[in-house]
């Protein structure tokens, strides 16, 4: 019998086998400290930088503590040539947030899973309002988002808590752990890409930058099952992955924010929040993600004005310098 | 030492400027939609009659490392734009051309176009035949009159300026304009027929 032939339809395994991935001791600890060192009302530090993939229109790389992402734009770039293509008046816009296989707890694969697919429709949310669109028409305009490095662990039916090496029952303070690491992940996918776009030179109405925030209430009160949500509550801006000090999250915002305009381009809430007081609860909870957001604006700011600044200053050095000694320069780099 | 502006940021009371390229208004604020520099120019001194001859034109400019390669990145044809294209396929109803050069400047991609055979030229438009204006590889300057459908944009060539400015003859040798009509072999002297734009 002739050897099977390869299935092309599924993505096989190799045929050799693997080897599964093991994992140092969970994230928690190392963060629980960190995250008690930051106020609540402050947001990680970040590290975002413009313009390092040369072979795209625009490209940012973003850091914050765990995650890194990097962002592509390419375009405006034409329409694929298919019949079912309809004529766009507006640029297309795509968006596209892919995990490498080693940046969370639990493997990826290499196709798109659901939880990516919903991040990238989500960013497309985010920024399909603050690009120009009607200036590129009959264009298509392409954010590829790469995450890198994440804090997220699968989603919370798969949730693997480890400590000290051990595999452990997740607690009740690991409720929402998923919905957390997505969120900060999404903030900077909307963050990084904003840059990105920058970058590429697409004209936008303004720049949307990311932000999150939690909810949380005193342990003791969901442990007894006493009155929750009487007092304790507590905002966090950016929340690590671990709650601080055994506190019980609640509920999660995230959201792109614009912040000349004042827009809320993109909203994202999850988790549990009362209604008894109206929507004041929710009304703080977004007030505090937006404040997160205005603080990385700042960072957005400066890293979309970086690039430009270089390419300035290299300009008008060169200008100064061309007039004396042109020759003298290129000798030097002759005999270098 | 110029200031950078980003997307959003306010640059002046909309009734002070004329916004220019790279703004947009909201709010009756001029704000800038790109990373970059400020400019704002004088108004021509053309058009003295209106109020708006005394307001400036504020545009915004993203400065790039090399004058073209990053700025044509986001250049797409539009109407009235001069191309550059080369001639793909062509039939009795049109020629399928790629566009390479929008105003000039080199795009990153190339954009499919048809030059109708009612678009060839502006006289005697009955008697053109695609066939004897155009041979794929030729080398065409046009100008864009339409967005078109879908995947083609609409290209003209009905004027003196327009046409083939290089072409191969049918054993591949460069061939030169001889008149609005015919191009001839450099080296066989071979005349075919082309609708030849004018040289400058």
């Amino acid at each position: 019998m002739a050897a099977k032939a390869p299935d092309r339809r599924r993505n096989n395994p190799p045929s050799h086998g693997t080897t599964p991935p093991v994992f140092l001791s969970t994230s928690s600890d190392d963060i629980k400290p960190a995250q008690s060192s930051r106020p609540p009302d402050e947001i990680r530090k970040i590290f975002l930088r413009t313009g390092l993939i040369s072979s795209v229109t625009g490209s940012s790389f973003l850091e914050i503590a765990p995650l890194k992402l990097s962002v592509s734009v390419l375009g405006p770039r034409p329409l694929p040539r298919s019949a079912s293509t309809p004529f766009a008046a507006q640029a297309i816009l795509t968006t596209e947030v892919k995990f490498a296989p080693f940046a969370s707890t639990v493997r990826r694969g290499y196709i798109r899973d659901s939880s990516e697919r919903d991040l990238g429709s989500r960013l497309y949310q985010a920024l399909v309002g603050a690009i120009r669109r009607e200036l590129y028409p009959k264009s298509r305009i392409e954010v590829v988002v790469t995450v890198l490095d994440s804090e997220d662990e699968g989603d919370d039916v798969n949730t693997v808590c480890i400590e000290d090496g051990r595999t452990v029952e997740p607690q009740f303070w690991d409720v929402g752990r998923a919905d957390r690491a997505l969120g900060v992940v999404l903030a900077g996918c909307i963050t990084a890409a904003s840059a990105a776009l920058a970058d590429a030179g697409i004209e936008m109405f303004d720049l949307v930058s990311g932000g999150v925030a939690s909810v949380f209430v005193d342990g003791g009160d969901v442990k007894g099952k006493g009155k929750a949500g009487a007092g304790g509550k507590r905002y966090v801006r950016d929340p690590a992955v671990a709650p601080p000090d055994g506190d019980a999250p609640v509920a999660t915002c995230v959201l792109g924010y614009m912040a000349a305009r004042d827009e809320i381009s993109e909203l994202w809430i999850s988790g549990k929040l009362s209604t008894s007081e109206g929507t004041a609860e929710m009304d703080e909870l977004v007030d505090e993600a937006v404040a997160a957001a205005r603080s990385s604006r700042g960072v957005l700011n400066e890293a979309a004005k970086e690039r430009v600044q270089f390419i300035v200053e290299k300009a008008q050095s060169q200008s100064t310098e061309t007039p004396s000694a042109t020759g003298q320069g290129k000798d030097v780099e002759m005999t270098g | 030492m110029t200031t950078i502006v980003v997307p959003g940021q306010p640059l002046g009371p909309a009734h002070a400027y004329v916004p220019g390229d790279g703004v947009h208004v909201f709010n009756g604020q001029i704000v800038s939609s790109l990373v970059g520099q400020v400019a704002t120019s004088k108004p021509t001194s053309t058009n003295t009659n209106t109020a708006t001859a005394a307001t400036p034109t504020i545009s915004v400019t993203k400065p790039t490392l090399s004058a073209d390669e990053e700025a044509s990145a986001t250049l797409l044809p539009d109407v009235h734009a001069e191309v550059l294209c080369r001639v793909t396929r062509i039939n009795a109803r049109q020629a399928t051309v790629a566009i390479f050069v929008v105003n000039g400047r080199v795009c990153g991609d190339e954009f499919q176009g048809v030059i109708r055979v009612q678009d060839v030229r502006m006289t005697e438009v009955d008697r053109v035949r695609i066939f004897t204006s155009f041979r794929p590889g030729d080398i065409v300057r046009a100008r864009v009159i339409s967005l078109g459908d879908q995947s083609n944009y609409y290209l003209s060539t009905a004027h003196n300026s327009l046409g083939v400015i290089m072409a191969s003859s049918e054993a591949g040798d460069p061939m030169y304009p001889i008149n609005w009509r015919e191009m001839k072999s450099t080296r066989t002297g071979v005349i075919e027929e082309r609708k030849v734009a004018k040289p400058f």
